[in-house]
């Protein structure tokens, strides 16, 4: 009778760790932000956990719904998935080698996710309804809910994530709420503009807004909400992205292929460099002294931040979406829904490594709580 | 465009669009600048010190200036939990931080600083010329942003920590954002390891 009894409890023990670990492909907790990154593959309804340290695939978690949106919080430890057919937020504990998960009804469906600086809170921005809410996201609880935004480029947190800006470009504004409904607007250009979403400075200090029909980076002291410079780049500038020194912003020219460097000490743009055709956007890596420019149809061209002098180029020959930088700055990580691969660089070298094959082909961008890209 | 590379391009993207490659078409990259970790600065103590007085440690090194309101005191946070977590083996590291402010940041003054953070963190500076050469040894940068006057002119610098091996060489870089239990767990991964990166990248594929 013992034995049956002994035996019974080893299938049940048995039966408790398969189900835990249902749709998984390991079992282990990916709680360090820096290392894991996440992306979403809505036709397997799967994430995909990228080990930037190994460089590989660790593990893939199947979920119930397409996994449309995906984002990631190293202080509260959790993977956040949205579907956007269906109004749940699901939180998925990465501390937890289960991976235990739970979902709650926010009431709108996102079509973006942003985690806030700190960590503590995420943005969930629904473009048919208008409507943004910010969530604590270890309480599930919402902290404010803003009605009538507008916005065709990705919602930004101020550095403490009390305020989220939006670019309008219907009338050509930067707009700001904070925790407790207050509002602020500042007309940047005409209506129907070609704004592109804010950038922060590393210190949250200044806010920059490429105007793609002026050619210009119009530059914004977040305290004032004063907008006080604008910057003459290339032509029909992307969003810029900043060096997490703080000492440069790089704007992508996306109409005459080239790339300007505004140093923020100066306030003044250092050079304007030719770079690949149709720039998307710039990763800055190797201790800020390197930067990778990406095209839309997969050139990457490195180049040293300092100088502005282009050292290598590489085909990806299929479109990439965008790209991330690891914490270190050492390693480059860009999606290649096409291929079903992330493209991997050295950044330090400049060099294409072997990149992490087997993806779907509707790989997601990927998300990494903890990494370069300290503007956005 | 070379004819040659047009050639090369419209293979790649017609007959063979999604094998993924990589083609070097400008060869001219630089030597790559090493991190030497080498300064010849001046502790808390006022005494004289090189990457040599630490011999024997490893080193987690990080540049910063004191009256920095948000990454230095944040890092230094994060770092001064990353040595309680190692425990024992906390004893076989040594903290360093060297300051880009070294018209504020004097002898005395680090000596406050850093002995709020941990008792083994070491403050360094030095003369201007000094601080920027051991700047560029680590390859790390530093400026001053726009403030009006000098006294409200708030510098900017590198935010990363590097780990240096026992003999003050170059092993590693650690993401400034990163929380102790990633710092401490980098810091394992070298101790377990003693003189090589266990991050080395893997060859080239091209």
């Amino acid at each position: 009778m013992g034995e049956l009894r002994c035996f019974r409890s080893i299938v049940l023990a048995v039966a408790w760790l398969a189900l835990s670990h249902a749709g998984r492909t390991s079992a282990a907790a990916y709680d360090d932000g820096a290392r894991y990154a996440f992306a979403g593959s809505p036709s397997t309804r799967s994430v995909y956990v990228i080990d930037l340290l190994e460089r590989k695939l660790a593990d893939t978690i199947a979920l119930e719904r397409p996994p449309d949106i995906v984002a990631v919080s190293d202080r509260v430890k959790a993977l956040l998935v949205a579907s956007r057919n269906d109004q749940t937020l699901t939180l998925i504990d990465l501390s937890d080698p289960a991976l235990e998960r739970i979902g709650y009804d926010i009431g709108i469906t996102p079509t973006q996710l942003l985690v806030s600086p700190p960590g503590e809170w995420v943005a969930v921005y629904d473009d048919a309804r208008l409507e943004l809410q910010v969530h604590a996201i270890r309480r599930r609880e919402m902290l404010l809910a803003a009605t009538n935004i507008s916005t065709d480029r990705p919602v930004i947190f101020s550095l403490d994530g009390t305020k989220v800006y939006w670019v309008d470009n219907s009338t050509g504004s930067l707009n700001s709420v904070d925790l407790w409904g207050n509002r602020a607007t500042i007309t940047l250009a005409a209506a129907a503009s070609g704004l592109s979403a804010m950038s922060r400075s590393i210190d949250g200090a200044f806010g920059f807004v490429s105007d793609a029909d002026r050619n210009v980076v119009h530059v914004i002291d977040l305290p004032k909400f004063e907008a006080f410079a604008s910057l003459r780049v290339g032509s029909r500038p992307g969003r810029p992205w900043g060096t997490s020194d703080g000492r440069y912003m790089i704007a992508p020219n996306t109409a005459d292929g080239t790339v300007t460097a505004i140093s923020t000490a100066t306030g003044q743009s250092v050079y304007t460099i030719r770079a690949v055709d149709e720039p998307r956007y710039v990763a800055p890596g190797w201790l800020d002294t390197v930067a990778a420019v990406v095209s839309e149809s997969g050139d990457v061209v490195f180049f040293d931040v300092e100088t502005g002098t282009v050292h290598k180029r590489y085909e990806l020959g299929t479109a990439p979406l965008e790209g991330i930088v690891t914490s270190d700055s050492l390693t480059l990580a860009v999606p290649l829904p096409g291929a079903g691969t992330l493209a991997i660089f050295d950044m330090r070298r400049m060099s294409m490594l072997e990149g992490i094959s087997g993806l779907p082909r509707d790989i997601g961008p990927v998300s990494l709580a903890v990494s370069n890209n300290l503007c956005h | 465009m070379s004819p040659i590379h047009q050639l090369l391009s419209a293979w790649k993207r017609k007959i063979f669009p999604l094998f993924v490659t990589a083609v070097v078409l400008q060869g001219m990259a630089s030597a790559e600048t090493p991190v030497t970790g080498e300064f010849r600065l001046t502790d808390q103590d006022g005494a004289a010190v090189t990457e040599h007085t630490y011999d024997g440690k490893l080193r987690i090194v990080f540049f910063g200036f004191t009256r920095c309101p948000y990454v230095c005191p944040t890092t230094l946070h994060e770092l001064r939990r990353a040595m309680l977590l190692l425990g024992e083996d906390s004893a076989g590291i040594q903290p360093i931080f060297i300051s880009i402010d070294p018209a504020n940041d004097t002898p005395a003054v680090l000596s406050t600083y850093v002995a709020s953070f941990h008792t083994s963190l070491v403050g360094l500076t030095g003369t201007t010329e000094q601080v920027r050469a051991a700047a560029d040894a680590f390859r790390a940068t530093y400026g001053t942003q726009p403030g009006g006057d000098a006294e409200s002119a708030a510098p900017y610098h590198s935010n990363y920590l590097y780990l240096m091996d026992r003999q003050g060489g170059f092993l590693d870089v650690i993401g400034a954002s990163a929380r102790s239990e990633t710092i401490a767990s980098r810091i394992r991964e070298h101790l377990r390891s003693p003189g090589q990166s266990p991050r080395a990248p893997s060859p080239d594929s091209n």
